[in-house]
């Protein structure tokens, strides 16, 4: 890749950047609460996306940009009285703008149709008849039918340096510093005369690609060229935390020396170990903190989303943002925009009622969807929560039914009825619509969501409205987990799950017959089980080995008691996928290797708990347990 | 003679590629992304640079602030301001040399041609 492309690059990710400042400020001008700066904001992303569009060749882009920043301008200079329905052009002038800068980093050709719709709407903004449309609108013009002065759009087009002929009227001392340099290279003023650089160059950029180019090399090589903006004090620290460690490795090395050889006394390596065991972690958190990103990038992007889906459903929904600031690792950023996406669909399509309903349950004409984020020990929590009808679960058993995806006999409780809707298959859209309706929506989101560590959680309130609750890791790579030790096998425990430890006293123990048992905390019982049963590599017969008690919590607070030999300590684990190199496992979410080299298993405290729920509460499922798995594994998960 | 440029533009992009333009034709270039980070980098500087360059419309602080403010300075009293924009009205250009701007370059540019002509306006110099 030479200079030329990885500048492009840079381009397409500005872009994206502007791109959402722009919407961002879009949406602050919709709300009628904003600054001229905002205003200014919003023009100053289309101008730069203009400016780099031109630097590369890009004239459709420019032109779009060129049009749409007119009209920006007019905002700008007050010209223009905002309603929502100028907010509205201007929202899909930005949907356009950011399919032609997608379609341009693609190679593919952007969508012209859209383009000159929206061309049409921007001019009629101008109050000025002057403006002529068909200007803009005429591709073939090759530069798009701009001023004079602006025939240098063009890919290096050469008037680069345009000399001053600006009166010379005024006499005053900064004239004296406007100095007037003539274009010696240009004699008739406007840089026709260098039609060779502009040549030299097309070829240099044509001999990497031609205009044959298959679109897909292009696309190969952004995905080779991932990058990240950090901000600098963020590396200064890492910079600063190496050169501790490299310091604490020399002290640790020299008492290990003096230790080995010396004739003195043995001094201790326990504060220089200490030392370094700290810096590690450190040097971790700094590093993981390069990694993380805002989650901004992902939600300004559902915005568009719901203002789509809502335009196709005709229902007019408010989308409201919180936490966008929530740092989460950058890999995860990636693989949550496509279950986002799928799952704010749904609340337009399925979760907001249609205004006429609305209005007769006595809610507000708008739907609000909220999405959130929120940091809560150790993981990150993203909610989307709808004030819709809720979901309506005799409709969904019905369907289950009807599909075979539950007897009908079942006999489920709410929570469980919900869960439904993430079964495959399963669309509870009596019409299949463009948006949702395709039965392969839920399924996939809580796939992918579990696929990153994550796990999703509904809660859905008739006539109130539906939230689901995404709970991911902070990052993919290292968890904090406290070492167990169950019948001669480690195990790893996510600290972020347990809520306390105990000695176990066989005194607290209940059993409830059909070998479920269940444990007195303080007076509150709890499910208790033996991790060693759960996961199936004992039978559990005998407690006298069983030591502690470890009470652990899942997201939506269910606790049960897990029963184990001993524990090892606390510690950070680098996870390593288990689905990948072996096959998902029920109640195993990763493992890890350990200081003395062993494999340990990391335990997953959701799926644990549901899968001793299952022990205790029979399920009504002809066939138990066994039926439900074979149907799909990843029901309790 | 300092051969160092500073460029000051919100646009990555653009900064990027007027930097490897210039290190390229053997300039040292420092860069800033608005008035505000400009003024700081030009106090913080020892010797004079050759030529700043700078964008028009940017947060914070706008290019006509920015080089009002460097103007003033005894540092870059008489430095060659370029103003960089596509802004090509009459206006904004008498509104840049007022401010004390030298000359303008109209984005897009062809490095080459960006190259001879702060060549030439530091030989002039």
């Amino acid at each position: 890749m030479d200079d030329f492309d990885s500048i492009k690059n840079i381009f397409f990710e500005e872009c994206n950047e502007l791109l959402s400042e722009l919407e961002r400020s879009l949406e602050i001008i919709k709300c009628g609460d904003f600054t001229d700066e905002i205003v200014n904001a919003a023009f100053r992303s289309v101008h730069s996306v203009k400016g780099g569009a031109g630097s590369f060749g890009m004239p459709d882009l420019v032109r779009f940009t060129h049009v749409f920043e007119t009209a920006l301008d007019l905002l700008r200079s007050k010209m223009l009285h905002i309603d929502s329905g100028i907010i509205k052009i201007f929202l899909r002038a930005t949907d356009v703008l950011s399919d032609s800068v997608q379609a341009e980093r693609e190679g593919v050709a952007p969508p012209f149709e859209r383009q000159n719709q929206s061309i049409k709407e921007l001019i009629s903004l101008s109050c000025d008849n002057s403006v002529d449309a068909d200007k803009f609108l005429n591709r073939d013009d090759n530069l798009g039918g701009f001023d004079e002065e602006e025939k240098s759009v063009s890919l290096f087009s050469p008037i680069s340096i345009e000399l001053s002929e600006i009166d010379n009227t005024s006499g005053n001392e900064l004239d004296v510093a406007f100095e007037i340099f003539e274009d010696n290279s240009s004699p008739d003023g406007t840089g026709k005369s260098e039609k060779s650089p502009e040549k030299n160059l097309n070829n240099e950029i044509n001999e990497g690609e031609s205009e044959n180019a298959p679109a897909t090399i292009k696309v190969n090589s952004q995905n080779n060229n991932v990058t990240i903006r950090v901000d600098l004090e963020r590396i200064d620290k890492l910079v600063d935390l190496v050169g501790e460690l490299v310091i604490g490795q020399a002290t640790l090395r020299e008492r290990y020396e003096k230790n080995h050889w010396g004739r003195a006394e043995p001094v201790s390596i326990e504060n220089a170990l200490s030392d370094i065991d700290q810096l590690t972690r450190n040097i971790q958190d700094a590093v993981m903190a390069v990694r993380a990103q805002p989650l901004r990038t992902v939600f300004q992007r559902m915005q568009r989303v719901v203002r789509e889906a809502a335009h196709a459903t005709g229902k007019s929904i408010q989308l409201v943002m919180d936490g966008e600031d929530t740092e989460i690792d950058r890999s995860l950023i990636e693989r949550l925009t496509d279950p986002l996406t799928h799952m704010l669909r749904n609340a337009v399509d399925h979760g907001v009622e249609s205004t006429e309903d609305r209005l007769k349950n006595g809610k507000s004409a708008d739907g609000v969807i909220r999405l959130s984020a929120i940091q809560k020990s150790g993981r990150i929590i993203i909610t989307v929560a709808d004030d819709g009808a809720g979901i309506n679960r005799e409709r969904v058993k019905s369907i289950a039914i009807k599909k075979g995806i539950i007897n009908s006999q079942a006999n489920l409780s709410e929570n469980e009825i919900d869960n439904l809707i993430f079964f495959p298959g399963f669309s509870t859209s009596s019409t299949v619509s463009d948006l949702s309706g395709r039965g392969v929506g839920m399924d996939v989101v809580k796939k992918s969501i579990l696929d990153v560590g994550g796990r999703v959680t509904i809660f859905s309130e008739k006539g109130v409205g539906s939230t689901f609750l995404l709970s991911l890791p902070l990052t993919l790579a290292v968890i904090e987990g406290m070492a167990i030790t169950s019948c001669g096998q480690t195990l790893i425990l996510p600290v972020s799950c347990i809520v306390e430890t105990m000695l176990f006293n066989y005194k607290d123990v209940f059993v409830m017959g059909d070998g479920v048992s269940a444990l007195s905390i303080r007076g509150v019982f709890m499910p208790l089980l033996d991790i060693s049963v759960v996961l199936g590599f004992s039978t559990g017969e005998n407690f006298q080995d069983r030591e502690v008690i470890l009470v652990v919590e899942d997201d939506d607070g269910n606790r049960v008691a897990l029963l184990a030999d001993g524990i090892d300590g606390q510690m950070q684990v680098v996870s390593k996928n288990v689905e990948k190199n072996f096959r998902a496992t029920r109640g195993i979410s990763a493992a890890t290797i350990l200081g003395n080299g062993n494999v340990a298993l990391v335990l997953d405290a959701a799926s644990i708990i549901h899968m001793g729920s299952e022990n205790v509460c029979r399920l009504p499922y002809p066939g138990g347990l066994a039926s439900i798995e074979r149907r799909s594994p990843e029901w309790a998960t | 003679m300092s051969n160092i440029i500073i460029i000051v533009d919100d646009s990555r992009t653009i900064r990027n590629l007027l930097s490897k333009t210039l290190y390229a034709a053997g300039y040292t270039v420092r860069q800033a992304a608005d008035g505000v980070d400009g003024v700081q980098l030009v106090k913080s500087l020892v010797e004079a640079p050759a030529v700043i360059i700078t964008d028009l419309n940017m947060p914070r602080m706008d290019g006509y602030n920015f080089i009002s403010c460097i103007r003033i300075l005894e540092l870059t009293k008489k430095t060659p301001i370029l103003v960089l924009t596509t802004e090509t009205s009459q206006e904004k250009k008498i509104l840049a040399r007022n401010a004390g701007a030298t000359g303008w370059i109209v984005k897009p540019f062809a490095p080459e041609v960006l190259v001879r002509a702060i060549n030439r306006i530091i030989i002039k110099k």
